[in-house]
């Protein structure tokens, strides 16, 4: 606003507009009263008010692909730019110059400066054609090998620093004013802007020859691009570019020269003056960072951004248009203070206000808003729909996340329906609705439609106000805790229709997804709306479920809440809950031998005086480098980190029992055992880890655990409650964050609760949908190497499970189920080793205590831990019968201690295993020659389909499904292996560990380009349209940075996958893939 | 997946890739497979093309891989397959280069391709209908001929006819045309009655596996 006028920069209209505000009070129509129009898009406005009215208007910057240089939409207000100012060798050596005819010269914490005013010293040209800044420099500068090169703008020079000796080793003569320097380090060649006369100058530098290349007026800016990363450079190499892109500020050109011919390949007009020339940065294409979906295709294209020069014009008439020497970026309008009070706009659905965060979704999420009708200048999915001639409407409202919840919405399930269907109100009588076609592929088959409740939208809050109105988290649905009530408070709120009565029915289901609680009622919908307490029967912790239906003569309109009841916060609590004591001294009792023998074995072990592994028995520490201190004498230095100070499964199992026969135990040796693993439950350094991706030290929540079990006097003073309570709300090191919350229940806690039942809903909503009607993945593909479908969502189905009190967490059947998609898919051998692993998932002892709690017959006969338990509840077994016994000597299954490890170093585990409960030996068991030979995993997509389970067997593998980001097979791919001889296979398969590797197809290929995108396999251009789940919606991140700020809670690693981590360095979503 | 059943003497697959493909260039790509246990392997994909285009029938193998009168031969002592290739008729295997970064770990890459328009099918529609058996080094090709019946095409083998639906619907006479996830037609299976009753096979039964339709 400036003089009562309104100024709007029009993006589209590429205009400035002054508007004259109606009056209100005297009824005055408001008024255009000057309009400017400009080349470019305008995207910002400033006014000075000094020395004369200005107004700034900021265009948006120009941007090209790398390869054609057409021109593409800028899909952000500005990019970061390529700086020349200064220069940094590999061996990080940093060049500037902060000064005119200075060089400075940082290198190992050592600041020097280079005097080059014998290059640099020169008046600015006199009476220039073209605007110059006039500098001495060096204002840009270039490193090819042991030379640097840089710009004397003014004295028309480039000037040559010897890196070696940091003195001036030469000057090139150009001429006329060096805007811009860059070198070609391929060739060898250097490009100087002369910005005066119109022209680049090529110097080779080895013979120094010399090239002009004339250009438009005012060469400004220079970038090289040599070529595109996608993947990984190993599976595919970069795509080539190799052009010098040339921005032209007074010719309003941007020039592609190509660097091999050095001709211009490309010459565009430009909106405007050009400032500078850039790059657009890539993703990472080793680690990907966190992009909505619509937006992949863009980020994976290789562009330029040209950012554009600023223009004035005089207020309050939009006269007098120039270009303006101001920054192309311009402030954005975030804050506003209001008698001392600051008012900021975040962008992820918060205001600030003062100190405060006020959520303001209601008004804010587009997935709350009514859907929009097409505009003419949307372009809409395969199809649209409209009623009765009125506006079209995308055929779904493309939600993926529940707004209400925050759980994934699983496209075909009435949940998916009720936040994407299209909804229209109408009169009783015959309606036409128009279903049109926008893509000529599309093949309409039926329409669904149902009968709702008009105007009806269900919300819920929990009860009492007094207890949960402080709860400070949109989309809080209650965490009762111990013995509160559960009430659940359903509000029918009628937006728009009139009163009606309505029959209300309800069901309550249990994490295990059986049928706790129902009921019914009949209600008036007031057009206030209505709101209902429902007192539930939700005695026994865990998560629930409430699905309330709502009908009315005219149909039926569905809610779902959701809510946990959280036991008694008492320690321990991670691995095993403090109710379970009873019964876990119970089995103890009945092996009374075995844990005699433990806990002997584990003294002796403890305190046998050992140095280095493989003799000794604890870590030194609880961080990787404590562990690694303490390698083998022999082990090579520089891998020992790796080695013996990462994953080191059996060390923390070690840990984990002598802490757990310290405190839970009533052995002899009590003392003894407290005593040897007492340095390490008083340690202050624990090492970090993420759960789902690195898993520490040891293995996720070993070290925690010694602080869970510890007694509560000894873990009031236990240092490393302070690291766990700093790190509240991380999900990086979820098992530190449950072991540190306490009572009391607070507000604060609750919100921080229900985040965490809402990262366990999200993980049972994406690994059931993959398990489909028999079994599937968990996370990673069956022949990874990967270690994170088990340290890292299978423990975190544990910590969940225990907090929360699901003591049968474990009979979920996508934790079976991967246990047996696995084996079923597996090849009984692969004598040639083509599959980088088999008999995954790896990491033991957890593949084998995941197998047994969850009772899986097949799994219980690979393991001959019942045998091994019986010979050491054996009468008169020597001390050096014992050690054998539990250092597993003559088993197969026995290795060296080691990280990383699919095998046992010692038996360790397994009498904690048989103590907790986890491992009956009395299971079931299953052998594979008892079940059927073949079998289809139906949502995987894959069948096995085997002759038999013997050595020679043929087996045939069919695989055509839903595809996730560890897909590595095309659709219609099979496979024959015959007696563990691959004789049809895969060739894409590099070590797996959840990356995109590329993606082979024993299928009929069509055409001649599928191999590139077979090879990338980064993206699917068609996966957007049969999405089943998509973790990389942009409602997914703003849900997560809200959250985060109001309750501190953080997803692994920034929040991939939506919130799971299932970290992989590309993005692609859970689709149909095939049909 | 479009189709599946399992019997102790064969399992029958379809999948259909059509939309993994570019809407504009592919209106069907279906592939059938039939598992003769224990050794024969009967693969038929029938491609529709939006307009012509190269298509390629690709494999990857073990070593050992050589060009046979009949289609190709790949293995060692203990373990080969000899692909009978019965469409498109006369087409024979061939060497495709081995795309670049792929891990082929010494696999080797065969291919059968087809020129556009063959005789025998309508325009922009290719046929490949092959036939592998394995067994350890002596294995010989399948004796399977070529049959066209009624619309539908497919191999005589081992005294039996497995024909396939050359349009429309998967499946033949004796093929489903559905995903059928049971194990009714194992009712002959002496474990049969364990897996129907006893919930130690409940991990692998599912949802539908004890179905008896």
């Amino acid at each position: 606003m400036y003089g009562g006028l309104l100024y709007v920069g029009c993006r589209e209209g590429k205009c400035v507009t002054a508007i004259r505000p109606p009056d209100l009070t005297t009824g005055t129509a408001a008024e255009t009263v000057a309009t400017i129009e400009f080349d470019a898009p305008v995207i910002n406005l400033e006014i000075l008010r000094e020395p004369e009215p200005q107004l700034i208007a900021r265009f948006a910057p120009a941007v090209f692909d790398d390869y054609e240089v057409e021109q593409l939409l800028a899909d952000q207000l500005s990019y970061p730019g390529e700086s020349h100012r200064s220069a940094a060798a590999p061996d990080k050596t940093k060049y500037d110059a902060p000064n005119p005819g200075e060089l400075r010269i940082a290198t190992a914490g050592k600041t020097e400066t280079v005097d080059v005013s014998s290059v640099t010293d020169a008046p600015a040209p006199s009476n220039p054609p073209v605007a110059l800044a006039g500098q001495q420099g060096p204002t840009s500068m270039a490193l090819l090998g042991e030379r640097l090169f840089f710009a004397a703008p003014n004295a028309g020079k480039v000037g040559v620093l010897d890196v070696k000796t940091k003195a001036v080793a030469g000057e090139i003569e150009i001429g006329g004013y060096v805007q811009d320097i860059v070198v070609d380090s391929k060739r060898g060649m250097l490009y100087v802007a002369d910005a005066l006369g119109g022209r680049i100058v090529v110097i080779n530098t080895e013979t120094l020859a010399v090239e002009e290349i004339e250009t438009p007026p005012a060469p400004y800016g220079l970038a090289i691009v040599h070529g595109i990363q996608l993947q990984r450079p190993h599976m595919e190499p970069a795509l080539s570019v190799e052009k010098l892109f040339v921005a032209c500020r007074d010719g309003e050109r941007l020039l592609a020269i190509d660097l091999e011919t050095r001709k211009v390949v490309a010459d565009r007009e430009l909106p405007g003056q050009a400032l500078s020339v850039a790059p657009v940065a890539m993703p990472n294409y080793s680690w990907w960072p966190l992009i909505d979906l619509d937006r992949f295709p863009i980020a994976l294209t290789g562009r330029v951004a040209v950012a554009l020069k600023p223009w004035s014009v005089s207020l309050p008439d939009l006269a007098d248009p120039k270009p303006y020497g101001a920054s192309p970026t311009g402030k954005t309008r975030s804050g506003v203070e209001v008698e001392g009070t600051k008012y900021i706009c975040t962008n992820d659905l918060l205001l600030k206000v003062g100190d405060k965060l006020v959520d303001v979704s209601d008004v804010c999420d587009p997935q709350l808003a009514n859907p929009q009708p097409l505009s003419e200048r949307d372009e809409p999915g395969s199809i649209t729909v409209a009623m009765d001639g009125g506006p079209e409407f995308d055929w779904m409202n493309d939600r993926w996340m529940s707004p209400r919840n925050q759980d994934f919405l699983v496209y075909g399930t009435d949940e998916f329906w009720h936040w994407n269907a299209q909804e229209f109100t109408v009169e009783p009588g015959e309606h036409v609705l128009k279903i049109r076609a926008k893509s000529p592929h599309a093949n309409l088959d039926a329409v669904q439609v149902r009968r709702g409740v008009a105007g009806l939208d269900i919300t819920f809050s929990a009860l009492p106000e007094d207890t949960h109105g402080g709860v400070n988290l949109p989309g809080y649905q209650g965490v009762f805790y111990e013995d509160e009530p559960a009430i659940i408070e359903a509000m029918l709120n009628n937006r728009g229709g009139p009163t009606r009565k309505l029959r209300l029915s309800w069901q309550l289901h249990n994490y295990m997804g059986e049928l706790v609680d129902e009921g019914r009622a009949s209600g008036t919908l007031r057009q206030s709306g209505t709101d209902v307490p429902l007192r539930l029967n939700a005695r026994k912790p865990g998560r629930y479920t409430l699905t309330l239906t709502a009908t009315s003569k005219t149909g039926a309109t569905t809610g779902i809440a959701r809510f946990v009841r959280l036991p008694t916060l008492e320690h321990p609590r991670l691995f095993f809950g403090k109710e379970d004591l009873p019964a876990i001294r119970e089995r103890m009792a009945d092996y009374p031998a075995l844990y005699s023998r433990y806990g002997e074995w584990l003294a002796r072990q403890a305190t046998n005086g050992a140095e280095n592994y493989p003799e000794r028995f604890l870590p030194p520490g609880l961080t990787r480098d404590a562990s690694a201190s303490a390698a083998p004498a022999e082990a090579d230095p520089k891998s020992a980190g790796q080695k013996y100070g990462w994953r080191m499964y059996d060390l923390g199992w070690r840990m984990f029992a002598l802490q757990f026969m310290a405190t839970m135990s009533d052995h002899p040796d009590v003392d003894t055992l407290a005593e040897a693993i007492r340095p390490l439950v008083e340690e202050s350094e624990v090492g970090g880890y993420c759960q789902f991706h690195h898993h520490g030290p040891f293995f996720p929540g070993a070290a925690a655990s010694l602080y869970d079990m510890a007694t509560a006097e000894q873990r009031a003073e236990l240092p490393m409650g302070d690291l766990f309570r700093s790190r509240m709300g991380s999900m990086d090191v979820m098992p530190w964050m449950l072991v540190a919350i306490e009572e009391p229940i607070t507000p604060d806690k609750r919100a921080m609760v229900y985040k965490i039942m809402q990262y366990a809903n999200l993980a049972d909503t994406y690994f059931e949908t993959h398990n489909g009607s028999r079994a599937g993945t968990l996370w990673q593909n069956p022949w990874t190497g990967c270690h994170c479908p088990l340290q890292g969502i299978s423990l975190a189905y544990m910590f969940t499970g225990t907090f929360f009190g699901e003591d049968r967490i474990y009979q979920k059947p996508q934790l079976n189920g991967v246990l047996t998609f696995n084996q079923y898919v597996d090849p009984i051998s692969d004598k040639r080793r083509y599959l980088p692993a088999i008999n995954t998932p790896n990491g033991e002892p957890w593949r084998w205590l995941h197998g047994a709690m969850g009772r899986h017959p097949l799994e219980q006969g690979r393991y001959p831990w019942k045998e091994w338990i019986g010979k050491l509840q054996a009468e008169g077994l020597s001390d050096d019968e014992v050690d054998d016994l539990f250092a597993l000597e003559g088993m197969g299954l026995k290795g060296e201690l080691a990280g990383n490890a699919s095998y046992y170093a010692t038996g360790a585990a397994v009498p904690i295993g048989l103590a907790l409960g986890w491992y009956d030996p009395d299971a079931d068991t299953v052998t594979r020659e008892e079940i059927p030979p073949t079998a289809l995993f139906d949502f995987e997509g894959w069948a096995a389909m085997k002759s038999g389970w013997d050595g020679n067997a043929t087996e045939v593998g069919f695989i055509s499904g839903a595809r996730d980001h560890a897909n590595r097979q095309q659709p219609n791919h099979f496979t024959i292996i015959k007696g563990g001889d691959i004789l049809i296979g895969t060739p894409s398969l590099y070590g797996d560990d959840g990356n995109s590797t590329p993606a082979w197809g024993n299928v009929v290929a069509i055409g001649d380009d599928y191999i590139t995108g077979w090879r990338r396999n980064l993206w699917d251009p068609r996966s957007p349209e049969r999405l089943i789940i998509n973790r990389y919606s942009p409602e997914t991140y703003d849900y997560m940075a809200r959250d985060r700020s109001l309750t501190g809670f953080q997803p692994a690693e920034g929040g991939w996958g939506g919130g799971l981590d299932l970290h992989g360095h590309t993005h692609t979503p859970l689709w149909g893939r095939a049909r | 997946m479009t189709a599946f059943e399992t019997r102790p003497e064969h399992d029958y697959i379809a999948g259909d890739a059509t939309n993994a493909w570019p809407a504009d260039v592919v209106d069907e790509a279906v592939r059938q497979l039939v598992f003769l246990k224990p050794d024969t392997v009967i693969v038929y994909d029938r491609v529709r093309l939006h307009e012509p285009a190269t298509t390629r029938w690709l494999a990857t193998t073990a070593p050992g891989l050589e060009m046979t009168e009949e289609g190709f031969r790949a293995g060692d002592q203990a373990a080969a397959v000899q692909a009978t290739i019965l469409l498109p008729e006369g087409a024979q295997a061939m060497l495709p280069k081995q795309p670049a970064n792929f891990n082929w770990k010494g696999q080797q890459l065969v291919g059968i391709t087809s020129p556009v328009g063959q005789a025998s099918s309508p325009v922009n529609v290719v046929e490949y209908l092959v036939v592998l058996r394995v067994g350890d080094d002596k294995v010989q090709p399948a004796d399977a001929e070529l049959i066209e019946r009624d619309g539908m095409v497919g191999v005589a083998i081992d005294g039996s006819d497995w024909l396939f639906n050359r349009s429309g619907d998967v499946g033949g006479p004796g093929l489903s045309d559905r995903v059928d996830n049971s194990y009714r037609h194992w009712e002959s299976d002496p474990r049969y009655a364990k897996w129907m009753t006893e919930s130690r096979f409940d991990f692998i039964m599912g949802e539908h596996g004890r179905a008896a339709e």
